[in-house]
C-alpha cells in the first residue's frame, strides 16, 4: 500500500507520513479498551524482564531454608517481604516469576522470529517461482506438518538435548510452515499485479523486487500470525521445561516453578497457582494486542487469523 | 473426482515416505545407536558386535534401504527397556487408551463449542453471547497442563470428588479431568469459530426469507443455519482429532493417563528410541490419514468443490 507510491515523496515527506502513521495506530489503540490492556500488561512483563535485577525484591535463587513454603500475603510472608510466598527451598515466588519472564519472553520473541525469516525467505522463494521449487517446499512443509507440533518438538528437544538456544532454535525452525503459506499465497496473486511489472520493467533485480516491492504489499498477515504465534510458543516452552525437556531447571522458569509446584500440588497450591497465572495473562495480554494489531492493520484477516 | 482422490491419495504417500525419511534422520541425530542400547561401561568390542549386529557398519543409503523396507511394515526394531519386545507390539497396547481420551474429548468438543457457539450467534450482544466470549478468550489463553493441575488442585485435592491421576478400564471418573483438560483449548477455538460462522449465515437473505415465511426460530436455526455453516465445521472438528493424537502427550503426563503420550515421554527420558520412531511415526500416519479422509469428505459433502484438476489451498 506505500511501497509504490513511495518513491514520488520526498525523504522530508516519507518522515512525517511515517510519523502520521505511528499517530494514527496510537489513536486507533487508545480507542481500543482491549488492546490498552494488552499493551499495558505486556508492557509490564517486558519492563520487569528487562530490569529484573532491579524490580526483584530477592535473589530468584537464594535460599532461605527457615521460610519454606510461606503462602502468599500470610502474615509471616509479609513480615519478611515474600508478597507471593516461597517455594520448597524458601526462593522467593514473586522474584522468581520476574526473573522466568526472561526465558519466556526471550524464547517466545526469539523462536518466532527465526520462523518468520525462514517462512518468507521459503515462502517468496515458492511463490515467486513456482515450478519444481515450490513443489518440493511445500512437500517438505507438508511433511512437517504431518507431525504434530508439539509432539515434533518434545522428540527433536529429547534427540539434541535441552537448553534455552537449543529451544530457540527448534521451535524456531520446527515454524516456518505457516508463515511460508501464507507468503506464498500473497505472492501469487501480486506477483501478477501492475507495480510489479513495472518494477520489472524498469530493471529492479529480482532479490531486490522479492524484498523492497513484494515484501512490503504482503507482510501484513505474517506481523498478526506472528503476534499470536509468540503467545503460543510461550506455553509451549513452559510446558516444554514442565516436561524436564527445555531449560536446565537450575533456572528460573515459569515451566520449572509448574513443575516444582506439581510435587507439592498437595500442600501448597500457591506454588503452581501463581507461575501458571503468570503465563495466562501473558498469553492473554498478548493475544489481545494481536486481536486490536489484527482489525487495524487488516479487518479482512478476522475470518482467516 | 475420483481423479482428485486417486490425486490426494498419492500425495498422501508421498507424505507418509517423507514421514518415515524424517524419523530415520532423527535416528541419525542420536549419535550412536549401539552405544544407546549397551550398557554404559560395555568395552569397545561389545559395542562393535552390537554395530555389526544392528547393521550400522553398512553404507547409510544400505541402512537407509534397510530401514524403509522395515519401516514399511511399521517395524521399527525391539524396545530397548522392555528387551526382546518389539516396540510396535508396546505402542499398540496403549493405544486404547489414547484413543478412549482423544475420542472423549473430541466429543466434548463438539457438543460443547457447538452448544455455545449457535447460542452466542443466536443471542448476539447479550450477556450470555459476551461471557460465552470471554470463556473462550480466556480458555484459548490457558495453558492446559495448567489447567490440568488446577482441575486436580480443585476436584482432586480440595474437594476430592475425583481421582488425581490414573486409569481404571472405562471407569468415567477416571476420565472426567483428562478429558476436560484436553478438550480445553480446541473447545474455546471451536466455539469461537461457530459463532462466526454461524452469525455470517444467518445475515445471509435466506435466512430472511425461512424467518419472513414463519418459519418456527428453532427450524430456521437447524435446518436453515447450522446446514449450511456444516461444511467447514465438518473440516476443521476432524482436524481436531488429528491434532489431538498429538496434543495428549502433555495431558497423558500430568494425569498419568497410560497412554500412548506417556509411553513417549517415558521412553524419551530412558533414551528408548525405538519407541519414540514408532509413536511419532504411528501419529504422523494417523494424522495424514485422517486429513486424507477430511479432504475426501469435504469433496463428497460439497458438490461445488468438486473441481478435478485445481490446485487445494
Amino acid at each position: 500500500m506505500t511501497a509504490n507510491t513511495q518513491a514520488a515523496i520526498s525523504p522530508f515527506q516519507r518522515e512525517r507520513t511515517r510519523l502520521e502513521e505511528l499517530e494514527r495506530a496510537w489513536r486507533s489503540l487508545a480507542r481500543s479498551r482491549l488492546g490498552l490492556i494488552g499493551l499495558f500488561i505486556l508492557g509490564l512483563v517486558v519492563f520487569s524482564a528487562i530490569f529484573a535485577d532491579v524490580v526483584s525484591p530477592f535473589s530468584p535463587t537464594a535460599q532461605t531454608l527457615s521460610d519454606r513454603l510461606l503462602p502468599p500475603f500470610s502474615a509471616r510472608a509479609l513480615e519478611k517481604g515474600h508478597w507471593l510466598g516461597t517455594d520448597h527451598l524458601g526462593r522467593d515466588v514473586l522474584s522468581r516469576l520476574i526473573y522466568g519472564s526472561r526465558v519466556s519472553l526471550i524464547v517466545g520473541i526469539l523462536a518466532v522470529a527465526i520462523s518468520c525469516v525462514l517462512g518468507i525467505l521459503l515462502g517468496l522463494v515458492s511463490g515467486y517461482w513456482g515450478g519444481w521449487l515450490d513443489d518440493i517446499i511445500m512437500r517438505v512443509g507438508d511433511v512437517q506438518l504431518a507431525f504434530p507440533f508439539v509432539l515434533l518438538v518434545i522428540a527433536v528437544v529429547a534427540v539434541v538435548g535441552g537448553g534455552l538456544w537449543n529451544e530457540v532454535i527448534v521451535i524456531g525452525i520446527t515454524g516456518w510452515v505457516g508463515y511460508a503459506r501464507v507468503i506464498r499465497g500473497q505472492v501469487f496473486s501480486a506477483r501478477e499485479k501492475e507495480y510489479v511489472e513495472a518494477a520489472r520493467c524498469i530493471g529492479v533485480r529480482t532479490p531486490i523486487l522479492l524484498v523492497k516491492h513484494i515484501l512490503p504489499n504482503v507482510i501484513t498477515p505474517i506481523i498478526v500470525l506472528a503476534t499470536f504465534s509468540v503467545a503460543g510458543v510461550i506455553i509451549l516452552e513452559a510446558a516444554l521445561t514442565f516436561l524436564g525437556l527445555g531449560v536446565d531447571p537450575k533456572t528460573p522458569t515459569w515451566g520449572g516453578m509448574l513443575a516444582d509446584g506439581r510435587s507439592h500440588i498437595f500442600t501448597s497450591w500457591w506454588m503452581t497457582f501463581i507461575p501458571g497465572m503468570a503465563i495466562f495473562v501473558t498469553v492473554l495480554s498478548i493475544n489481545l494486542l494481536g486481536d486490536w494489531l489484527r482489525d487495524y492493520l487488516d479487518p479482512e484477516l478476522r475470518n482467516v487469523l | 473426482m475420483g481423479a482428485y482422490i486417486i490425486r490426494r491419495l498419492l500425495q498422501s504417500v508421498i507424505v507418509i515416505i517423507g514421514v518415515m525419511m524424517a524419523t530415520f534422520f532423527l535416528l541419525q541425530l542420536t549419535g550412536d545407536p549401539a552405544r544407546a542400547m549397551l550398557p554404559l561401561e560395555a568395552d569397545p568390542e561389545a559395542v562393535e558386535r552390537m554395530r555389526i549386529y544392528l547393521g550400522l557398519d553398512r553404507p547409510l543409503p544400505v541402512q537407509f534401504y534397510y530401514y524403509m523396507v522395515r519401516a514399511i511394515q511399521g517395524d521399527f526394531g525391539d524396545s530397548l527397556t522392555f528387551r526382546h519386545i518389539p516396540a510396535r507390539e508396546i505402542v499398540f497396547s496403549r493405544l486404547p487408551a489414547t484413543i478412549h481420551l482423544a475420542l472423549s474429548a473430541w466429543l466434548l468438543i463438539i457438543v460443547l463449542s457447538l452448544f455455545l457457539g449457535i447460542l452466542a450467534a443466536v443471542r448476539r450482544g447479550t450477556a450470555l453471547d459476551n461471557g460465552s466470549m470471554v470463556v473462550a478468550l480466556f480458555g484459548q489463553c490457558i495453558p492446559s497442563f495448567w489447567l490440568g493441575l488446577m482441575l486436580i488442585l480443585l476436584f482432586a485435592v480440595t474437594l476430592g470428588w475425583l481421582p488425581t491421576s490414573g486409569r481404571q478400564g472405562y471407569d468415567i471418573r477416571y476420565l472426567i479431568l483428562p478429558a476436560v483438560t484436553l478438550a480445553a483449548p480446541a473447545t474455546a477455538r471451536m466455539t469461537r469459530i461457530v459463532r462466526s460462522s454461524m452469525l455470517e449465515v444467518l445475515s445471509k437473505d435466506y435466512i430472511r426469507t425461512a424467518r419472513a415465511k414463519g418459519l418456527p426460530q428453532r427450524l430456521v436455526i437447524s435446518v436453515h443455519g447450522l446446514r449450511n455453516a456444516a461444511i467447514p465445521l465438518v473440516t476443521l472438528f476432524a482436524l481436531d482429532l488429528g491434532s489431538l493424537l498429538g496434543g495428549s502427550i502433555i495431558t497423558e503426563t500430568i494425569f498419568g493417563w497410560p497412554g500412548v503420550g506417556l509411553l513417549a515421554i517415558n521412553a524419551i527420558t530412558l533414551r528408548d528410541f525405538p519407541i519414540v520412531q514408532t509413536v511419532v511415526f504411528y501419529v504422523a500416519v494417523g494424522f495424514v490419514l485422517i486429513n486424507l479422509l477430511v479432504d475426501i469428505l469435504y469433496v463428497a459433502l460439497d458438490p461445488r468443490i468438486r473441481l478435478g484438476g485445481q490446485e487445494r489451498k
